[in-house]
């Protein structure tokens, strides 16, 4: 059986560097999935789970012992990619209407491309429509789809009421059906 | 039920809640044309988004772990804290008893035997009044106060001058070993003072 994220807390406070080492290789996948996520490049995503994890280590002695670890290491995480975020210069990810208008003539005109080229083209199309997410709606679409949360997880990591939550839930599907409609989702 | 209702009790559904009237949202969307388009397509949302592509592996543990200390910051401080107080705490005691020590030799030494016995009264209240203000820095007063009083009554009860004074010496240095262990797990004196307490 695991040993509880308290303990591991504990010993790492005691001096037990160990305990912490072993928080971040059973939380790296999910704050790094959510740091990709959200600014949608891998050499960033790692910076900032770097950063999160130096940022929660430090932080241990305020954590309090009653409340769940993974909340609390997400709000830090999602803090850090909105920082990372405002810093980012050049604009890294492309217009929609470029990448749509690209799909079409891909599948109106040309030969039929392989399946694996289209599929690709899809799932690019549909991160795109994520990382153009308000920040707000893709962070919690993001903890949703991809870091295993729920919205009571949600609402403690991002400090917003559970209702707040869902309408940014709902609004992130709403936006994401209408972006992708006709080109990944059909009709 | 309108179509309002039905795609926020649907949206309900899509995460994950089980809601009670959840039969009667998927009833109408079956029987309502834009409701029926609305919710096939947001679970081809929900499918897409889900597989939207497999994230590039990351492993980041080694190169957290490098960048830190080899100890926690509040390991250290605690540590220190615990150590500072616990030099002081022997400190003061150590100085109370030495002083009191010297006392009592002066005394003896200018006075003679006589006085001796009149020095281990003296030697008593001083000491007594050393450990009273050291016991009190830590909180622990009253418990060590009822441990020494019938410690001192067994040190004092020798007939010859020097047994007195050797077995007060020992009986007085178990006592302060015995506090400076009690101070050292402080955190469980809550319960050991029910204990120590002497009626």
């Amino acid at each position: 059986m695991d040993t509880p994220d308290a303990d591991l807390i504990r010993r790492c406070i005691e001096g037990d560097n160990k305990g912490f080492d072993t928080l971040v290789k059973r939380y790296q996948k999910r704050v790094c999935g959510f740091c990709y996520r959200i600014l949608g490049d891998s050499d960033q995503a790692a910076d900032a789970s770097q950063e999160s994890f130096m940022k929660a280590y430090y932080a241990l002695e305020n954590f309090r012992a009653d409340a769940l670890f993974l909340p609390w290491l997400m709000k830090i995480a999602s803090n850090t990619c909105i920082d990372a975020a405002r810093k980012r210069t050049r604009r890294q990810t492309e217009c929609l209407d470029e990448r749509e208008s690209d799909l079409k003539s891909i599948s109106c005109g040309e030969p039929t491309p392989e399946e694996d080229l289209l599929k690709s083209e899809r799932a690019e199309i549909t991160r795109q429509a994520i990382l153009e997410l308000p920040m707000k709606c893709r962070t919690a679409l993001v903890m949703f789809y991809y870091s295993g949360m729920g919205i009571k997880d949600i609402s403690k990591a991002l400090g917003r009421p559970e209702g707040t939550v869902k309408y940014d839930l709902h609004t992130a599907r709403e936006m994401l059906r209408r972006k992708l409609e006709g080109i990944v989702v059909e009709i | 039920m309108n179509c309002s209702d039905a795609r926020n009790i649907l949206n309900s559904c899509f995460d994950g809640e089980n809601h009670p009237l959840a039969q009667k949202a998927e009833e109408h969307a079956a029987t309502c044309q834009d409701c029926r388009k609305w919710y096939d397509s947001t679970l081809r949302v929900i499918e897409v988004v889900r597989n939207v592509d497999e994230m590039p592996e990351m492993d980041i543990s080694t190169l957290v772990m490098s960048k830190l200390p080899e100890r926690h910051p509040a390991s250290i401080k605690q540590d220190t804290r615990h150590q500072e107080f616990a030099w002081g705490f022997t400190g003061v005691l150590a100085g109370a008893f030495g002083l009191s020590l010297v006392l009592l030799l002066i005394l003896f030494l200018l006075k003679g035997e006589s006085a001796g016995i009149a020095a281990i009264q003296t030697y008593k209240q001083i000491n007594t009044l050393a450990m009273g203000i050291a016991m009190l820095w830590n909180g622990i007063l009253s418990a060590l106060k009822a441990t020494i009083e019938p410690v001192l009554a067994f040190a004092t009860s020798g007939s010859e001058l020097r047994t007195r004074i050797i077995g007060f010496f020992v009986v007085d240095s178990i006592v302060l070993i015995a506090a400076y262990l009690l101070w050292r797990r402080r955190r469980k004196i809550t319960i050991i003072l029910p204990i120590l307490k002497l009626s």
